[in-house]
Parts: C-alpha cells; structure tokens; sequence
C-alpha cells in the first residue's frame, strides 16, 4: 500500500500552490505541516481527486487514481477544512446518506454509525439536527463520515480545529489504533497533534516539501539550537525583539523562564533543550519581522 | 437503488422543496376553479327581472338552453342557426350591421336569440374571410349557402391563412401539405357540447407554465446548494459520488418533477372538467377555438397533448436547470441564470418577428410554456419555422427541440458535477 506523489503541482494564474512535490507516502500516520498558505489544502485536493493537478501525478500502488476512479474513492476517506452538511438531516440522517454514497448496505451503515457515534461522543446528538450542533461537534461527525466505509487512505486536512483538548487526544489515540495497516495523512499546524503518533512528517512551505521525515530526524536538524533561560521580567520585550521565542512561564521573584531558538546561546546561563516538532515548526515558519 | 433512496429522501426533506410541492398542487387546484367562474348567462325571470347567473349556474343554464345546437354541428344546424340569425337581425329596422353590438339589442335578447347560435357564426365568419385581407364578413352577410359550403370552406381557409400569413413559394407550399394532411384527419361534421371555452384550454397552458416554473425553482439547488455550501467536497470523494450521485440526482430530480406534474395536472383537469361539465371535452377544438385548428383532436384529446407536451417541456427545463445548477458556484447565480432562460422565449417573442422569432421562439428549453409563446397557443396557431424549401409546424419544433435538450442535457449535467474544480 503506497500512495505516489510525482511532480505534483498546481498553479493558480500567479500563483504557484504547491510546487513540484515528491512523496511516497507508506502506512502510518503522516503528518502535512505548514503554515496557512503553504499549500497543504491545495495538495490533499489533488489527493483527493478534487482538484487537477497542472503538473504531475498521484498514484495509489502504482495506478494513477484517476485511472483508478471509484476503486480509489471506495478505500478513500476525507475529511476537508470546510464541508456543508444539508440543514435538515439529523447526525444519523446525514452518516446514513454519505455511506449509501460510499456503497454501504443500510444494514452496514447502521452497523458501523452505532459503532461511531460512541467514539466521537455524538450518541447524544444523533437525532439532531446538524446544524444545530456546535463546530466541535460538526467536525466529530466530519470526521465520522471519513470513517465510514474503514478507508485505506484516510486524508484529513485539519481535523482537530474546534475540538477541546479532552477530544483532541481522544481523536489522536483513535487514529493510531486506526492507521497500523493504513495510510492517514493529517494536514495540521497545530503540531503537538502530529507529534506524538506521526511516524512520519512532511513540511511544507510556500508550495514545496521543505522536510520529510520522522519526528526525530525533523527535529534533529535544530539540535542545538532550542534553549532556555530565565530573564527578569523587565527585559522580556526586549530579549522578544531579539529572540525568536517558543514559550514563555512566570517564575518567581519577577522573573521568567523563557524557551528560545538561537544558533547559539544568548544568556551565560542559558541550558540547551531537547527539540520539539513545535521548535522545528517556529524554526522553519518564523512570523513576519522576526529574527531568525 | 439505495442511492436512489437516499437522495430522494435528502430532497424530500428539504423544507424549500416540500413548501414547493405543496404550493404545486394547491395552486393546480385554484387554477383549475377559474375558468368556470366566466361562464355567464343573463336571462329574464317570470317577473320580467333580469338575472345574471355566473359560474356553475350558468353553465347548468348554458347546456339547458343550447337545444339543438350541439351535438353534430352538420351543414342544416348551420342553416338553421343563419335562419334564426336572420330572423332576429329582421326585428331591427335596417337590421343589425353592428351585430350584437348594436345599442338596440338588449342582453337578454342577445342571450335569448343569439348566445346558442353566437359560436356557430363566428366559425362561419371565420372560415369565409377574404383571402387576401384575412377580413371575415358580419354575421348579416352570412349566407345560408355559406353554411352549406361551411366544411368545404374550411379546408379552403386553412390554405389561404397559410398563404396570407407567410406569403407563396415552395416552403409555404410546404407548410400547406403539412397542414392539409392533418386536417384531413380532422373530424367532420364538428361537435360541439357546452359549456367549453377557450378559458379552459388557455388555463391548462397556464397550470403547465406554472408547474413547470415550480419544477424549474425545486431544480435549481440541486447541484448548486453542495458546492454553495461546500458539501461536494464530502460527497465528491465517495464511492458513488461522482458519475452514480450526478446520474442519480438527475432521475430523483425528475421522479419528484413528474410526481409533482402528474399530480397538478390531474388535480387540475380533474376539478376543471368536473366544475364545466366533462361531456364538453367531446367538442371538436375546430369549434371550440378556431376552424383551422390542423390537430384532429377533440377539446379532451387537446387537453392530453397540452399536458403531455408541457411535461416535456418540464423535463427539458429541469434538465437544463440541473445543468446550469451543476455550472454554477452558487443557489443565486443559478437561479438568476434559469429564470433568464425561462423568460428568454417570451422576450425573444416581443424582440423579434417573423421566421426568425418562430425558431428562437421554438428552441428554448422552456419555449413549450409561456404567457405569450407556448405549446397551448402553438398547437392552435398556423405558425410555422422554415429553413430552405421545409416547413416546420411550430408544435413539432418545440417538442423536437425540446427531446434533444433532454438528450443533451442529462450528460452534460453529469460531466459537470464529475468536472473537477481548479
């Protein structure tokens, strides 16, 4: 099982999305991550057979998937950034009516939404309508639908935002169950999603892969460059000025421990860090103005 | 099958489309009481007052006072009504050269003496126009010989109608052959059964335009609404998304449309004829309408083929409405678009003239229905579209063009939902 990315780029009249991209992207949980604008929604569309690509191909094992056609979307789950729901189906209505579409019995179907409505808390709401639901739950029931037919190839492009944390970490354990024998490619920027159950990552940055690899190896490449000190509060604005920060906590006395990113240490009694895939996300993605 | 049930059930559900559904069959029935609330009788009671009856009332009276003009409507009722024309026309001093019309003729006279005969006259008048200026005689200058000729005559003025309204050369000789051979199939002598009138038929036409415009309004988010609101990008990634929900959606779509048509329609022929007395649907529409009606077709089988053809007409509008809906980023968008197209014939009706106005006029998606150009007044008109040496009756182009957008449409609509976007 192997999802092939050749050349894949599209272009958009003066603006190039994504550029040129190369992955192979094998079982596990992927992780796609880039600031907004990077190209990551750009890139899961053409995944998805969404979009056309200017240039390239997708392949799943080898097959281009548009030669593949409704052989690929029957082992293809996806959950985009933003989706409607039709305003008068209940949750129930609504996973009933998407499996039919992904080729399930209704006896299946019914199956498979008791088992999923558990797992994503909506057994409660599952007579509602979904468009009185809050956006927490919507995106639970989008990500539902993406599980319905038990895809091979699950995409998800931003599938944590509105969920509380409390949801989050019960979505990220159910994807690692989830994604043993399957391709799950989670497009993010909130890192500390990825972090702990991608088996490999890919970085994106104004179109283009900037990085591809496991946690480790990403996080390798600004060893010795992530540390911490701690400052009188007084110099804080100034020592942000400089710094490109990570993070920031209260210590006593007035002072604060401060994470930062550097080539080399600042402060004598600055200690070095282990790196986190969020250091590498600041290093790779710095905010407009600030030092590097 | 499931598919099928699960979109049916999504547009069911939708609160726009079961508002229009119902509105579809409330207002079938509201248009099906209006024709008989034009019939109108006046007559004078025992007490010399004179009485007006209106609707059902004066239907009942109608068909009791219509003695023996109805029925087969032969050469000797036709003589005989001239005769009794004559006779009330002598009671006049200088007799009636305005008809009817004259200030000497009260209603009721007119009602007593003329109403019975008024619509064998008039097809009398018709048929003897001149057929150089198209100008029909008065009721005075009627002959009883006319009446005798009237059949004959008939046939001759189908011919000359043709010429004068679009001239001699060999595409009009066509249009002549064409109209000459259904009229011959047109039965002879005509019947004619009260209380029928044009109201009836023109309210038929008008039920279908609104059926239709009703089936054009539930059509139009069908597509549209998903990428509107961004539900396609789900949708589109399934299984069946693409080329099965495109093909099914088109045969749900028209599954609620026919569902709806058919049950309008019949709602609607069925309180109308039942309010105007169904033994007049047996009247020949060469009575009813007018003499050089080409359908060989009584006021019932008329009403069929109206309701037959405003069904194709629907279709062939829904299917271009589901193209547009499948084209359009948004429910406004389409919407606009279809209602332009929809009003497109009756614009193009008032903008142009001639053969180019018939074909234009013919070949919309909606041309089949109109307030001012539609199948209904097509169907009982002599208009004909010509290209070269052919002639086309207007009717046959409407439906012809109409099946072909049917047979374009369907997969041009499915390309468009499996199109994908930039």
């Amino acid at each position: 099982m192997e999802l092939g990315i050749k050349g894949l780029t599209k272009q958009f009249k003066d603006k190039t999305a994504v550029d040129h991209v190369d992955l192979t992207i094998t079982p596990g949980v992927w992780g796609l991550l880039g600031a907004n604008g990077a190209g990551k929604t750009t890139l899961m569309r053409m995944i998805a057979g969404l979009s056309r690509p200017t240039e390239g191909t997708v392949t799943y094992d080898g097959i281009e998937i548009g030669a593949l056609g409704e052989k690929y979307r029957d082992l293809f789950g996806y959950l985009p950034q933003e989706f409607g729901f039709y305003p008068e189906f209940t949750v129930w209505d609504y996973l009933d009516y998407i499996a039919s579409l992904k080729g399930m019995s209704r006896k299946e179907a019914a199956g498979k939404i008791e088992k999923l409505l558990p797992v994503f808390g909506l057994s409660d709401v599952r007579r509602k309508k979904i468009t009185k639901l809050s956006g927490g739950t919507k995106r639970r029931v989008g990500i539902a639908q993406a599980l319905l037919n038990d895809p091979e190839v699950l995409i998800l492009d931003e599938p944590t935002s509105g969920l509380d944390p409390g949801e989050r970490v019960k979505f990220r354990n159910l994807l690692s169950e989830f994604a043993s024998d399957r391709i799950v490619l989670i497009s993010t920027h909130i890192v500390s999603d990825v972090e702990y159950i991608a088996s490999r990552n890919a970085v994106m940055k104004e179109g283009k892969i900037v990085a591809e690899g496991t946690t480790e190896e990403l996080v390798r490449e600004i060893k010795h460059k992530v540390w911490s000190t701690v400052i009188p509060e007084q110099d804080l604005h100034n020592f942000e000025k400089k710094m490109r920060i990570v993070s920031i906590r209260n210590e006593e006395d007035q002072m604060v421990s401060v994470r930062y990113l550097s080539e080399r240490p600042v402060t004598v009694d600055s200690r070095e860090c282990e790196p986190r895939l969020e250091d590498l996300y600041l290093w790779l993605f710095p905010e407009e103005g600030e030092v590097r | 099958m499931r598919v099928y049930q699960a979109e049916l059930k999504r547009i069911l559900k939708t609160r726009s489309v079961q508002i229009l559904l119902a509105a579809a069959v409330l207002l079938s029935a509201v248009l099906a009481y209006f024709p008989c609330t034009f019939a109108e009788y006046v007559y004078e009671d025992e007490a010399g007052q004179e009485v007006t009856l209106t609707g059902r009332k004066a239907i009942r009276m109608i068909q009791e006072r219509q003695g023996e003009y109805q029925g087969e409507i032969t050469e000797e009722k036709l003589a005989d009504a001239v005769r009794q024309y004559d006779g009330f026309a002598s009671r006049y001093e200088g007799g009636l050269p305005n008809g009817i019309y004259d200030e000497r003729v009260t209603t009721v006279d007119s009602y007593r003496y003329v109403f019975a005969i008024n619509r064998l006259l008039a097809r009398m008048q018709e048929v003897n126009a001149d057929p150089h200026t198209g100008i029909a005689p008065g009721m005075e200058d009627l002959t009883e010989e006319d009446a005798q000729n009237f059949y004959e005559q008939c046939r001759q003025h189908v011919r000359d109608l043709i010429y004068l309204e679009n001239g001699h050369g060999a595409k009009v000789d066509s249009a002549v052959a064409q109209a000459e051979m259904l009229y011959d199939k047109v039965q002879m002598p005509f019947s004619y059964y009260p209380y029928i009138s044009t109201d009836a038929i023109e309210y038929t036409g008008l039920c279908v335009l609104f059926l239709v415009l009703i089936g054009m309004i539930l059509m139009v988010p069908l597509f549209a609404s998903d990428r509107q609101t961004q539900a396609d990008q789900i949708i589109k990634c399934t299984k069946y998304g693409k080329l099965r929900l495109a093909s099914v959606r088109i045969l749900t779509g028209v599954t609620v449309v026919t569902v709806m048509y058919a049950v309008g329609i019949t709602l609607f022929l069925l309180v109308m004829n039942s309010l105007i007395g169904w033994e007049s649907l047996k009247s020949s529409v060469q009575i009813t309408v007018s003499a050089v009606v080409f359908l060989p077709v009584t006021v019932g089988g008329l009403e069929v083929i109206i309701a037959a053809a405003g069904y194709i007409t629907l279709i062939a509008t829904v299917c271009f409405t589901l193209f547009l809906s499948g084209r359009m980023k948004s429910v406004f968008a389409s919407v606009v678009t279809a209602f332009v197209f929809f009003l497109l014939p009756v614009v193009c009706y008032m903008i142009f003239d001639g053969n180019v106005r018939n074909w234009i006029c013919s070949i919309l998606p909606s041309s089949g229905t109109g307030l001012i150009n539609s199948f209904t007044y097509a169907v009982t008109d002599t208009k004909f579209a010509f290209i070269g040496d052919q002639a086309i009756w207007t009717p046959y182009l409407m439906m012809a063009a109409a099946l072909i957008e049917i047979i374009l449409f369907i997969p041009l609509t499915v390309a468009g939902w499996c199109r994908k976007r930039g």
